[in-house]
């Protein structure tokens, strides 16, 4: 059974407390009343009354003695009479002696014993004092109290020694009782401290448990288990901290380049170990320079470095971290170079009057790091003034894009696409342009910012929508059966409400589905394929058509080919720019035809500017063509104009 | 300071007036008329041979007054005899580290040597005036200071106050 009671704990306390108390009192008791029997008689007392009672029996033989030893002669001569008195003087001082003991007794009876001496004492007296007529009468009583006296003093010894005995019984068990009581009072409180030594070792291990769980509680709260390093909390306080005493303090910000794929390739125990290897080489490089390093999650690392330091000594840092970053790491018997991007910020390098709080370096940090990662792996980037221009560019372009919808900014251009054999315009590109104020602004310069924020979505839906319906307008005024694509970014592939859109911009527009291309880009990272499958066999099953744009440029993947089961697939500008001169590319383009023709994929070439490109292209074997030769992206009515013109293949210019 | 000087030179005065030592102090020093006393003696055995006194021939030794209350007297009565000390040292006992003392009937006691040099032990032959009895624990008796020093009359010293001592001889260590 394990002992529940806390010794800490009021009831422990008081249940133990009770415990010695009671045991105390229960054995003082026992101690106290063979204390009280104890002291009824004193032996040492009982002893010397036996003494005094002996030496008395003694004296009446010694006098008796003489007496008779004079009685016997006859006469009582001189010298005999002295060693009569001598010998009653001595019995009479035993007798008080004797009395004054047995008056310190506790029984009152005793002085009975007295009376037989003192007869014989005043009888020898008598005697001395006798005529000699008398003198044999005398003796005889006198030996009658001799007798009567030995047999007081007999038993009175016999007493005494009764008292002794039962003095001494008492004493010894006293004398048991204290020993029986000490023992057990040892032997509690041995038990005593044993259990409370036992109790407060566990109490005291409970409480290292528990300080040791604090501990580790703490270090959760502020540590980040993996890799020992300052999570985004903690890192976040010390670098606030140490703003306040450098406030030229850097933030660096670092991202490893591919872990995911480090992770996926080689699994998450080799990608725990990188990032732990990560963390201990940023550092090894921070702190010898008074910085520190945190990881703010999955491959984020930050690390801030007490400023300020002019920028070759930080850049010289930076070439160093990156070093010492891409040094091989050990796993599962291979290595692995990592490969790191940072972005640095200070308040030195932010626009006067911007937020150089810690949460504005980490922005800006970002930034830098954004753009680090831009340029490519294996760089660094600091926050500088075209940097914020750039921030700022892109945040005036979010905040207005809202308002530009709403406000009808947004035109659309469309761009033919003509049959390379015989020039007929078979369809059309949409492509947005932003009327802002007096300037027209180019989709590069607006996109990706839209892409960022998420507001291509929207952007999207507005060219679906106004393209389908400018173009089935067309289609009714000219009488033609042109088709147009729209451009679709692959953020839909996560939002499916696109297919509600599209379902809608066919609807409301009339237009045939099957004169709506929707482009998309290739994307590398697809975590959710059945999800893609779902939606584009759902967007065919409207009946829409599929084109795979700029192809040639991303990663061109054949298994992605396979997969997208696209209708069309459109070959970048870049192909087209320098076929006349290389073979190569020639070459490529030629494979790229045969790969169409075999998944049954209709061929757009963008990018055609010469009649010749035209020529070489069509004689490759592709269908169609995009391009300035056959017409700039055009506004609307510019398209009209060039649809009642006559359908032959347009001048050149 | 002062009165420490003072007390100084009084002790002075006492000693080189009186020529008393400390072990008498509580003792003084007594002339006594004849009387008869009770038939007894006292036998002092020393180095050099063995001496007896009656009360009269030991009382020639010098005479001292102890008035004291005893273990069996609650009242003081004066006790006059014969220091100890000066007994012994008529006996060329004085250095023995202790001496025997017997009495009439047997009782025997060894009395150390520090009792009467600490103290005025007295053997007394006379009570109140009148010479000392067998019944009143005489004829001789040790008589201590006890009303100065209440712990000569404890239970554990009572056995030195001798009553009818006979003999006197060197202690058992000598």
């Amino acid at each position: 059974m394990r002992l529940r009671i806390s010794l800490s704990s009021r009831r422990g306390f008081f249940v133990i407390l009770t415990g010695v108390v009671l045991m105390t009192g229960v054995l003082g008791h026992q101690v106290w009343g063979a204390f009280e029997a104890a002291e009824q008689g004193a032996p040492f007392l009982e002893s010397y009354k036996l003494r005094e009672g002996i030496i008395a029996l003694v004296e009446v033989e010694k006098l008796s003695e003489q007496v008779r030893d004079a009685v016997d002669r006859g006469a009582i001569s001189p010298k005999r009479r002295h060693a009569i008195e001598a010998a009653n003087d001595h019995l009479f001082l035993r007798v008080q002696a004797l009395e004054r003991l047995l008056s310190e007794g506790v029984v009152a009876r005793e002085p009975e014993y007295l009376a037989p001496m003192r007869e014989v004492q005043q009888t020898a007296d008598r005697l001395l004092a006798a005529s000699p007529a008398d003198v044999g009468r005398t003796f005889r009583s006198f030996v009658a109290k001799v007798a009567w006296a030995r047999q007081a003093l007999v038993g009175f010894t016999d007493r005494q020694l009764q008292a002794k005995a039962t003095a001494t019984e008492r004493q010894t068990d006293l004398l048991r009782r204290m020993t029986f009581s000490a023992g057990a009072l040892l032997g509690l409180f041995a038990f005593l401290a044993f259990t409370a030594m036992h109790l407060l070792r566990r109490e005291v291990q409970a409480s290292r448990a528990l300080t040791e769980a604090q501990d580790r509680l703490n270090f959760l709260a502020y540590y980040d288990p993996l890799t020992g390093t300052s999570n985004r909390t903690h890192f976040r306080q010390r670098a606030e901290l140490a703003l306040r005493d450098t406030p030229g303090g850097i933030v660096i910000l670092v991202d490893l380049d591919a872990f995911k794929a480090v992770n996926d390739t080689y699994g998450h125990a080799v990608g725990d170990h990188l990032l732990r290897v990560i963390a201990s080489r940023l550092r090894r490089q921070l702190q010898p320079l008074g910085g520190f390093a945190g990881r703010l999650g999955g491959d984020e690392f930050a690390g801030f470095l007490p400023g300020p330091l002019d920028r070759p000594a930080l850049e010289r840092f930076c070439t160093a971290l990156l070093a010492t970053l891409r040094g091989p790491v050990k796993a599962d018997g291979r290595d692995i170079i990592p490969r790191a991007c940072l972005g640095l910020a200070s308040a030195a390098d932010i626009a006067p009057g911007a937020d150089t709080s810690l949460g504005g370096l980490m922005k800006a940090a970002d930034v830098a790091l954004y753009k680090a990662k831009e340029t490519g792996r294996d760089r660094f980037c600091f926050f500088d003034q075209a940097l914020a221009r750039q921030v700022e560019w892109r945040r005036q372009i979010v905040d207005s894009i809202p308002a530009a919808l709403a406000a009808d900014e947004f035109v659309l251009h469309f761009q033919p696409q003509v049959e390379l054999r015989g020039g007929r315009i078979i369809g059309v590109e949409a492509l947005i342009r932003w009327q802002r104020g007096d300037t027209v602004l180019a989709p590069s310069e607006f996109l990706p910012v839209a892409e960022d924020s998420r507001q291509i979505l929207d952007l999207d839906r507005w060219c679906l929508r106004t393209a389908t319906r400018a173009i089935a307008e067309l289609r009714r005024a000219t009488g033609t059966d042109i088709a147009v694509s729209v451009n679709l970014s692959s953020l839909h592939f996560r939002a499916p409400a696109i297919l509600q859109d599209v379902r809608a911009a066919l609807a409301a527009s009339a237009l045939p589905p099957d004169c709506l291309t929707l482009e998309v880009t290739e994307t590398l990272l697809i975590e959710d394929w059945d999800n893609l499958d779902n939606l584009l066999r759902a967007l065919r099953g409207l009946g829409v058509r599929l084109s795979l744009d700029d192809f040639g440029t991303g990663y061109s993947s054949l298994a992605y080919l396979q997969r997208m089961e696209v209708d069309e697939l459109k070959i970048d500008r870049s192909f087209v720019t320098d076929i006349e001169s290389s073979n190569q590319r020639r070459f490529m383009l030629d494979a790229i035809v045969d790969i169409a023709r075999g998944f049954g994929m209709r061929l757009v070439v963008e990018g055609v500017e010469t009649e010749s490109q035209a020529r070489i292209l069509e004689d490759l074997g592709c269908a169609i063509g995009q391009g300035y030769l056959f017409g700039r992206p055009m506004a609307l009515d510019t398209l009209r104009t060039r649809l009642h013109a006559t359908p032959g293949r347009a001048a050149a210019g | 300071m002062r009165r420490i000087g003072l007390a100084l030179v009084f002790t002075l005065l006492i000693l080189a007036a009186g020529g008393l030592s400390d072990a008498r102090a509580g003792a003084e020093r007594v002339a006594l008329p004849a009387v008869t006393f009770q038939a007894a003696k006292l036998t002092v055995r020393g180095p050099t041979g063995a001496s007896s006194y009656t009360p009269a021939a030991l009382e020639a030794l010098g005479t001292w007054r102890l008035t004291t209350v005893t273990p069996w007297t609650p009242d003081p009565m004066a006790f006059d005899g014969v220091l100890l000390s000066d007994i012994l040292a008529s006996n060329g006992l004085a250095d023995a580290a202790s001496v025997r003392l017997v009495a009439e009937n047997d009782f025997t006691v060894t009395i150390p040597r520090a009792l009467w040099t600490d103290y005025p032990v007295l053997i007394a032959t006379r009570v109140n005036g009148q010479p000392h009895t067998r019944r009143a624990r005489g004829p001789l008796q040790v008589i201590l200071p006890m009303s100065e020093h209440p712990v000569l009359g404890a239970r554990e010293n009572e056995h030195y106050w001798v009553w009818m001592a006979e003999r006197i001889e060197a202690g058992p260590e000598d």
